[in-house]
């Protein structure tokens, strides 16, 4: 009998051990926040194909990103910005606002030249909304002994009212160098060995879109 | 006598079954093997099914059917080599078709998919062609027209299976231009290439038209 009474009461005690386990696991994702980034989407292999197929690469897009903020994201404003050497600091070329909301994916695309850029924004579950503009001042002439190159974001934590910067075309010496730090936009300190960058750079925020 | 029957069905089953499967991958149409063995008369083109995924893609790229063939897909027999693509426009004023790009020869395998994309307005036409090997081979052209943005644009676009011929001119893509306000009386489609009834209504039609060939590329 006492064997019998320890036996149950032993299994009791797993059942309920067991259950603690897992009541411990769940609060902490449950009780967590997503984190506030922008970075790379990972696509399906179909998906990812059909991007090549029409063309849209590293060179020419900042390729599919999905961003998370916080609920009171409105909308993100596109910033087409400039840096010459020469100058020594960014300039706005243009920006364009489009709504946004907590969480959705972005794709930029723009013609090899620049003097045309397609901004596209969803808010999770819904369409897009899209905004395509022609004569953008292009990308300055480059010598024989430069050549054009990109640089995409990966990741970065997404702050409201902070510019992100999501892609760099810039010039560099043919023979090649390192690539300027997306990260460290605006610091111009960062980019004072770069002759030229075009960025395009996001802004999110509380305000609406018109 | 019920052993003797439980051994014929037995080895019925195990024959019908192999059976089961062959006909299963040639009504899905996907493999190269039964491309191949359809032969002659069984070659054809048509818009590709795309996942959510990949239609949500295209339209957050704002690839939409204006400035678009889509994905599609091919089906041919070994005696196809290659594909002519060409980018024909009709004049209103002459009735004339005329090509307007040179035309891009691409090498062809027994299936693959195809794009064609207008950007920056219509000035600059990419085509894409797949060999049925991840192989793809892209060719663009940067110097076309403008479409007009003072006239009605409407456009077309291949969507059923459309059997290949080769040497045949198949349209796979239309963009119409007609005067703002001054509503065709037909509506442009693919079907209309070379000289469909609806073309008198438009001032201008740019087509994408491919032609399947023996010719190596």
């Amino acid at each position: 009998m006492k064997k019998k009474l320890f036996a149950i009461a032993l299994a009791v005690a797993f059942v309920f051990a067991a259950a603690g386990c897992g009541n411990s696991e769940e609060q902490p994702a449950a009780a967590s926040e997503p984190e506030q980034k922008i970075c790379k989407k990972e696509l399906s292999p179909e998906a990812a194909h059909a991007l090549d197929m029409a063309g849209i690469s590293d060179s020419n897009s900042t390729g599919m990103l999905q961003y998370q903020g916080d609920d009171q994201v409105k909308s993100v404003t596109f910033k087409l910005m400039e840096y010459r050497a020469d100058k020594g600091k960014w300039s706005c070329i243009n920006k364009y606002k489009l709504r946004a909301g907590e969480s959705g994916d972005i794709l930029v695309t723009f013609s090899v030249d620049y003097t045309m850029i397609h901004m596209a924004v969803t808010i999770s579950g819904s369409g897009p909304a899209a905004q395509s503009e022609w004569g953008i001042k292009p990308l300055p002439n480059v010598t024989e002994d430069e050549t054009i190159t990109d640089e995409q974001i990966i990741s970065s934590p997404l702050e409201r009212d902070k510019d992100i910067a999501l892609h760099m075309t810039y010039t560099e010496a043919a023979d090649g160098g390192k690539s300027p730090d997306l990260a460290a936009y605006p610091d111009t300190s960062k980019y004072k060995d770069y002759k030229y960058i075009r960025a395009i750079v996001a802004n999110f925020s509380s305000e609406p879109a018109d | 006598m019920k052993k003797k029957l439980f051994v014929i069905i037995t080895v019925a089953v195990m024959l019908l079954l192999p059976a089961c499967g062959s006909s299963k991958s040639s009504s899905s149409g996907g493999s190269t093997d039964s491309a191949a063995n359809e032969g002659p008369g069984m070659m054809e083109i048509m818009l590709k099914d795309m996942t959510a995924g990949e239609e949500d893609l295209m339209e957050i790229a704002g690839l939409d059917q204006e400035v678009t063939t889509g994905l599609l897909q091919y089906k041919v027999d070994d005696t196809v080599k290659s594909a002519h693509v060409k980018i024909m426009e009709y004049s209103g004023d002459t009735g004339k078709w005329k090509e307007i790009s040179d035309s891009f020869q691409m090498k062809t395998g027994k299936t693959g998919e195809i794009m064609v994309i207008y950007s920056n307005g219509g000035k600059t036409v990419r085509v894409a062609l797949t060999d049925g090997e991840n192989s793809m081979a892209a060719n663009i052209d940067p110097g076309l027209r403008k479409f007009s943005g003072d006239k009605d644009i409407s456009s077309a676009q291949l969507k059923g299976k459309k059997p290949i011929k080769l040497h045949e001119e198949i349209a796979l893509h239309m963009v119409a231009e007609s005067e703002p306000g001054k509503e065709p009386d037909l509506i442009i489609g693919v079907g209309d290439y070379p000289d469909g009834k609806a073309l008198k209504d438009y001032t201008s039609v740019r087509a994408v038209v491919i032609e399947f060939s023996d010719e190596k590329a």
